[in-house]
């Protein structure tokens, strides 16, 4: 096992000492101290122009810029109104391996809500990664940020029950982000009575399209559409739990065809406009996917096996189509005449739906009608991959907090 | 359908081979399409066309990675003789093939064919560079036991260079030269293990080796691992020479997924395809065949598999068409050269088995 922050060391010592000394820092709820960190934190980003390839970073010190905690904290004071806001004490994060910033996030949140935190990250390396973590390892390293510092642990190690048990024995909350696989097994792993577990499981997401709309829609909408769909589907190899992997077209047979047909020359459009390439091995994973999909589910090719995206219509998005999706850009078209038809397609594991051409009345009427847990987030395309601070479900400011209730 | 074995496999011309082969393929894509129902729906939903196919080119395919995913037969379960597996890295999935009795007749027959193609029909005294307890375990075997197994029948009175534990076994090789001394033999291994566990181990142990003039080695499996290390195949020839006395030095080119119809190296360095199979270029975005002497995503076809959809196949390995009917060592038909792997795609190949 490895500190990482406040400070890098391999001794075991030093992580002991560090773990004891977090037990005794204290914090307030958006502390000044942590205020002024994350806006240190912020700044360091975003006047870095080494960066600026790095679009997750960026939007990571957006989201902690000061101007985005204000509002933040506005929200924490009123739900702070029907009872006192306090900590939980330690939170303990077990970050995912494949998407970098996230334990960032995670932790960050858990941070302004005053608590103390121990941060487990994979051993897994890559250049964004280090480059984030040196940063912040700079900026703790501040003098003005010596109680940050106190407050807070960031360890690598390999998979290893022994360690995460005694973490876990530290800790009033548990965090686990991962696959569905980590959650089962970290949840089988012991935590005090008085401690309390927050999962992030694997989950799926949709593009919902009216196909009126599409039609309808003058060349410059459709450009940003195209723009936004883009975004969603194309970042992190559309390998986040946000993004879409299944497009649902509202609309009749014939409405959906001629709405497809000025779609995907747009998208096609927006890719060339983007000078975006795609990859030889990231074609050949679709086409075994693809094939193997064939063998699963009635599928009809849209044009060419080496489009990019590859998209095939189908009927729904079972769950062997979604266990098998590849990512990389490998799309499932599906078709429902109204909005209405459409509640049985979505499951549990169903999280976001990046959505164009609806009112958000509709909406919400559809989303009485849909199956338990199906569908915690519903957003404008363009913004699958926004992280939020209410996510599956939870609000994340009540979940790192405790009301005390004074009567 | 296995007419494999009557065939001479480099005396045919390309235009002749393309027809015939052409008709066979096709014919052997309908046999699966009826015999295999995953493979039937594969056809209808991603190669609709399929029975319109009037070229090679035009063959509907499989990616070659699907194997990893899925157990295709178009046999009856009875009827499965072996289950031969690709051997993946650590971590990574190996392919599955099934072989039944017929099939995998016509994948040694073939193999037959073109090896003694070039090395003559006379089973010389031969070395096997890797594990004596290689064939322990015959029941699934992996690509490399595999591979030794088939290559086996081309020698005799066999020897392994190596032990269990991959080391050298000089006495072992010392044993072996004496005995057969004056004579030529024929060493058989795989590139890397080759390069690490006989080269390697020679230059370590600061010994050379005299193999007798006429010897040859046969070696596969893959340059990924040497590519990576930058050596070229001018570099591996020369230190076969230095170290070993050995100047006849044959690549070739196969995989699990179609034991039997390899691409051998001749003395000109090119592989060639043999009567059974065929060998197109694509580009590897597009998928559009590319003329020849340009590199791009190779597809292989073959005659031999009737026991498993696996007759036409994308890989993921580069390479180009170096010519047709025209490489000065004789052989008709398509040459080519494999240039490796496509970058970032998952790892894949015999060589990449047990040897970091």
């Amino acid at each position: 096992m490895e500190l990482i922050l406040p400070h890098a060391s391999s001794k075991p010592d030093a992580v002991t000492a560090q773990l004891d000394r977090l037990q005794a820092a204290r914090l307030q709820p958006f502390d000044a101290r942590t205020l002024a960190f994350l806006a240190a934190f912020a700044e360091r980003i975003l006047r870095d122009t080494g960066l600026r390839s790095a679009p997750e970073l960026v939007a990571l010190a957006y989201w902690f810029r000061p101007a985005a905690i204000e509002i933040l904290q506005q929200r924490y004071r009123q739900l702070a109104e029907h009872g006192l806001l306090r900590p939980r004490g330690v939170a303990f994060h077990i970050a995912p391996a494949n998407v970098d910033a996230v334990f960032v996030y995670s932790w960050f949140l858990s941070l302004l809500c005053g608590n103390r935190n121990i941060v487990r990250i994979s051993k897994r390396e890559n250049p964004n990664r280090t480059a984030l973590l040196a940063l912040l390892g700079e900026v703790m390293a501040r003098p003005e940020h010596a109680d940050i510092a106190a407050a807070n642990a960031v360890l690598a190690y390999a998979r290893d029950d022994g360690i995460t048990t005694d973490l876990s024995a530290r800790c009033h909350l548990r965090v686990v982000w991962g696959g569905d696989t980590t959650v089962r097994h970290v949840r089988s792993l012991p935590l005090p009575p008085l401690a309390t577990e927050l999962v992030f499981p694997n989950r799926s997401a949709w593009a919902l399209l009216d196909a009126q709309t599409v039609c309808e829609a003058g060349e410059d909408a459709l450009k940003q559409a195209a723009s936004a769909f883009h975004n969603d589907t194309f970042w992190f190899g559309q390998q986040a739990c946000s993004s879409p992997r299944a497009v649902l077209w509202i609309g009749s047979t014939e409405r959906v065809e001629a709405a497809r047909a000025r779609f995907w020359p747009a998208l096609d459009a927006e890719l060339a406009r983007r000078g975006a390439q795609d990859e030889a091995a990231q074609l050949a994973a679709r086409l075994v996917t693809a094939h193997q999909a064939a063998t699963e589910a009635e599928l009809t090719l849209a044009s060419a096996l080496s489009d990019w995206p590859l998209r095939l219509m189908t009927d729904s998005f079972s769950p062997a189509l979604r266990a098998h999706h590849c990512g990389y850009g490998l799309l499932y078209e599906i078709q429902r005449d109204r909005l209405d038809d459409s509640a049985g397609l979505f499951v549990a594991e169903d999280q976001t739906i990046a959505y164009w051409g609806f009112a958000r009345e509709a909406l919400a009427a559809w989303v009485g009608r849909l199956p338990d847990r199906a569908i915690d987030r519903i957003v404008p395309l363009g913004q699958a991959l926004r992280f939020a601070d209410r996510w599956d479900g939870h609000d994340l400011l009540l979940a790192f907090s405790r009301q005390v209730v004074i009567e | 359908m296995h007419a494999a074995q009557e065939t001479l496999p480099f005396a045919c011309s390309q235009p002749d081979k393309a027809l015939q082969l052409h008709q066979r393929l096709h014919a052997l894509t309908a046999h699966h399409a009826a015999a295999c129902a995953p493979y039937a729906r594969m056809l209808k939903a991603l190669h609709p066309a399929w029975r319109r196919a009037a070229t090679l080119e035009a063959l509907p395919w499989l990616p070659v990675g699907l194997f990893k995913r899925m157990r295709l037969a178009s046999v009856a379960a009875d009827d499965i003789v072996r289950e031969l597996r690709s051997s993946g890295t650590t971590g990574s999935t190996p392919s599955t093939v099934l072989l039944d009795r017929a099939t995998a007749t016509a994948q040694s027959r073939a193999l037959a064919s073109i090896v003694m193609d070039f090395i003559g029909r006379e089973r010389l005294p031969m070395l096997v560079i890797d594990q004596n307890d290689l064939l322990s375990n015959r029941n699934a075997l992996g690509a490399r036991a595999a591979a030794v197994l088939g290559f086996s029948t081309f020698g005799r009175q066999h020897a392994y260079a190596l032990r269990p534990d991959m080391s050298l076994d000089l006495t072992l090789i010392e044993d072996f030269l004496a005995r057969h001394a004056g004579q030529p033999v024929l060493l058989f291994g795989f590139t890397a293990v080759v390069w690490q566990h006989l080269l390697d181990a020679l230059t370590q142990a600061g010994r050379t080796l005299k193999f007798a003039p006429g010897s040859r080695l046969i070696h596969g499996g893959g340059w990924k691992r040497l590519a990576e290390r930058q050596i070229s195949k001018a570099q591996f020839k020369a230190r076969i020479g230095e170290l070993l006395g050995i100047h006849a030095v044959h690549d070739y080119y196969g995989m699990a997924e179609q034991v039997g119809s390899i691409f051998m190296e001749c003395e000109h360095g090119r592989l060639h395809v043999p009567a059974y199979a065929e060998a197109i270029v694509r580009n590897p975005l597009t998928l559009r065949p590319l003329p020849l002497g340009e590199s791009g995503v190779i597809q292989v076809l073959s005659e031999l598999p009737a026991s498993y959809p696996g007759h036409s196949l994308l890989t993921e390995d580069v390479g180009a068409i170096l010519g047709e009917d025209d490489c000065p060592c004789g052989r008709l038909g398509r040459s080519l050269c494999v240039e490796g792997r496509l970058p970032r795609a998952e790892l894949r190949g015999c060589s990449d088995t047990r040897v970091a």
